[in-house]
């Protein structure tokens, strides 16, 4: 009797306490770990193989600027009485023995970086050529007149893209959908135009159905 | 405890009372007394055993139901405060997102409102001045149109018709302004669409209006966005009035942007039978020659018709191949490498790309363009005639530097724009003037693709300025400045703009 009603008692306060983490966890939500790294991924790369070689860092030289690398930047800025604080700035830059380039055509730097994100945000699981029917598909998108006509306007039209809804866009993208991207950006299509896509197994919306299939590349179905 | 003595003092006076009434049968009787006593002592002890039992057991329940509403009180109450603070903070961002919204609602009628206005003008203004006044107004309003629409939380497929409603409007009517600021004036046909266009507006006008006195009675746009009927929230469904039943956004056809011919472009390189799937997979034999593994992939069935192979190559490479139903040509190649080895260099990178290109039926050509990111070099290649370079007839090639294959290959501006026994005009006696402070790197004459499927006859200057480099487009027959590109190094890479 005592027992059973302790055992009560404590799936009662784990429910409650349970709901109270929910509701924090819900609201303090964040999608994975996001850095935004101050530099190109080409840059990144070179800082990882120069501390690579001073042996500040073990990790692989990706161009991805993650945890590992911030903390081999630390590590590199302690020893070396830079201001600690893991993100390469041009005396940090300076002191690996590179100048960082100017921001001056940033116009251009920033669409690669948009498309890439959407890239890896909506498309991180797909083979190459998946992402780069992807980053292909928004650039037509630019292009056709149903559309916005800014990079930045067709991925963040409102409920156009689901990974863009639901914040996984702010995802650091990794050099496979910059890789993607830029081809993209260089004229690559294998949609040959598409403006559509989506996911045959989830999506909902009966419309999109009716829509003249171009190409099915992995789980994304194409269409015009 | 000082309870229970007390009951047996009074249960023992009571068995006293029964042994005087009773003399004859006392030693008897008192044996069976003493028995009895003792059984029903037992029992009484028993019962108060269980009892006090029962009430420790309740004092602890209660202890413990006190603890466990304290918790739950405590919990409640932090629960409430969290939610409290949350909610007003989920308020103030709901907030902000309406104003954005209505911003760009109220911003929508503004600019509907005036193009209505500038439209009924521009159908009744005779002087060419004015009218170009007006035409790049509405130009301008209409952009802003698309802008304020692609804001809006509207989902399903009804705002694509608005948005190409306005973007063609838009289109249009720049190139209306482009060519009466050439002195040309407008036809009558022009004057019959613009006044089609202008009943269209005039349709989304009356319904925003409509809409507007919602607005006035306290619609909220994100609430109306969050509420679903159906696959379309309320918001896209009130917003798709504005383009009610019988109105029809006319077709446009015009050498503009957005202009629907554009976006239909014909096809004119490709010619012969109807190849198998056999023949695809000979045809990617024949020109990859360290193939270890290839798979079918299935078709694609747009402005090309092609079959797509995956292939593993000798170096572990995936490629992903699409090959033409007609003609059986590699159209395009996908694949990246993302390692930081480099074995060859600029020069035995473009040999490889010429020669992959040649291999696919690129006869002629040469290299116009080339660009190394990542140990992945970009080789832009056009055919050339008569000394001209045709750059409608482009292949993109993408070479891997650390193995020295093709990885990835774009076919598809060539197809589309080869002909085989294209005329090209002859270049004209012209001057042409490079502003100051340009130093000439070079000059030869081309083919240039200009906007809307143009194709013009240039010389094309390379020239540099405090050392970025320009490409400057003249005219061979006229002299007239066509066109000038700019080369914008970026971290990442040089881009033409």
């Amino acid at each position: 009797m005592k027992k059973r009603l302790f055992a009560i008692l404590s799936v009662f306060v784990f429910i409650v306490a349970g709901i109270g983490m929910t509701a924090l966890a819900i609201n303090t939500y964040q999608p994975e770990n996001v850095t935004v790294a101050a530099i190109s991924t080409s840059e990144t790369r070179l800082v990882q193989q120069r501390l690579k070689n001073w042996g500040y860092y073990t990790g692989n030289v990706d161009g991805i600027y993650g945890s590992k690398t911030r903390s081999a930047v630390r590590l590199f800025q302690q020893k070396n009485g830079l201001a600690v604080d893991g993100i390469v700035g041009p005396k940090t830059a300076a002191a690996i023995g590179f100048t960082i380039k100017s921001d001056d055509n940033s116009v251009s730097n920033n669409d690669l970086y948009l498309l890439a994100k959407c890239v890896y945000a909506e498309a991180r699981g797909e083979s190459y050529v998946g992402q780069v029917a992807v980053a292909a598909v928004i650039l037509n998108r630019v292009e056709s007149e149903k559309f916005p006509n800014t990079i930045a306007g067709v991925i963040y039209q409102p409920y156009a893209f689901t990974a863009v809804s639901d914040g996984q866009i702010n995802l650091e993208p990794n050099q496979t959908a910059y890789n993607a991207a830029r081809d993209a950006l260089n004229g690559w299509d294998p949609t040959y135009g598409s403006l559509y896509y989506y996911n045959a197994s989830t999506a909902t919306s009966s419309w999109i159905y009716s829509r003249k299939t171009v190409v099915t590349i992995g789980n994304h179905v194409f269409a015009i | 405890m000082n309870n229970v003595s007390k009951n047996e003092n009074m249960n023992n006076n009571t068995y006293n009372e029964k042994n005087v009434m009773s003399g004859d049968n006392f030693q008897t009787e008192n044996y069976h007394y003493n028995r009895q006593q003792r059984r029903r002592r037992e029992r009484n002890e028993k019962r108060e055993r269980a009892r006090s039992e029962r009430i420790k057991k309740y004092k602890s329940a209660v202890i413990g139901l006190t603890v466990a509403v304290s918790i739950l009180a405590a919990t409640t109450l932090g629960l409430g405060v969290a939610y409290g603070i949350t909610q007003s903070q989920a308020n103030a961002y709901g907030t902000q997102l309406e104003n954005v919204y209505q911003k760009n609602y109220y911003e929508l009628v503004d600019n509907v409102n005036n193009t209505d206005n500038d439209m009924s003008k521009l159908l009744n203004a005779s002087s060419a001045s004015y009218q170009k006044k007006l035409l790049m107004e509405i130009a301008n309003s209409s952009k802003n149109m698309q802008n304020n629409i692609s804001y809006l939380p509207v989902n399903g497929e009804n705002v694509l018709e608005s948005v190409r409603f306005v973007n063609q409007l838009s289109g249009y009517t720049a190139t209306l302004e482009d060519k009466v600021s050439k002195g040309e004036s407008l036809t009558a046909d022009e004057l019959a669409t613009l006044s089609e266009l202008h009943d269209t507006l005039i349709s989304m006008k009356q319904n925003l209006n409509r809409m507007s006195m919602n607005m006035r009675n306290g619609y909220s746009i994100l609430d109306a966005s969050n509420q679903m009927n159906g696959e379309l929230n309320n918001f896209s469904i009130d917003f798709s009035q504005i383009k009610s039943n019988e109105t029809d956004y006319p077709t446009m056809i015009y050498d503009g942007p957005f202009s629907d011919s554009v976006v239909n472009q014909k096809i004119t390189g490709l010619s012969g039978s109807t190849i198998s799937k056999d023949d695809a997979v000979k045809e990617i034999d024949e020109v990859f020659k360290n193939i270890s593994n290839i798979s079918y992939e299935g078709e694609t069935n747009g402005r090309f018709e092609t079959y797509n192979y995956k292939i593993k190559t000798t170096d572990e490479q995936n490629l992903y191949i699409q090959v033409t139903k007609t003609g059986g040509h590699i159209l395009t190649v996908s694949g990246q490498n993302e390692s930081d080895m480099k074995n060859i260099d600029m020069a035995t990178g473009e040999k490889v790309a010429l020669e992959f290109a040649n291999r696919n039926g690129v006869k002629n050509a040469e290299v116009v363009w080339s660009e190394e990111l990542d140990n992945q070099a970009y080789f832009n290649i056009a055919t050339v005639k008569d000394g001209v370079i045709i750059y409608p007839e482009l292949v993109k090639v993408k070479v891997d530097m650390e193995h020295g294959n093709v990885i990835g290959y774009d076919a598809i501006t060539y197809w589309t724009n080869l002909e085989a026994n294209r005329d090209i005009k002859k270049a004209g006696n012209i001057t042409v003037k490079i502003p100051d402070g340009f130093t000439v790197k070079s000059k030869r004459l081309c083919l240039a693709p200009l906007e809307y499927n143009r194709e013009v006859l240039c010389y094309e200057y390379q020239c540099e300025k405090e050392g970025i480099t320009y490409y400057f487009y003249f005219n061979a027959q006229t002299g007239v400045e066509e066109n000038i590109l700019k080369v914008v190094q970026t971290a990442d890479s040089s881009k033409l703009m």
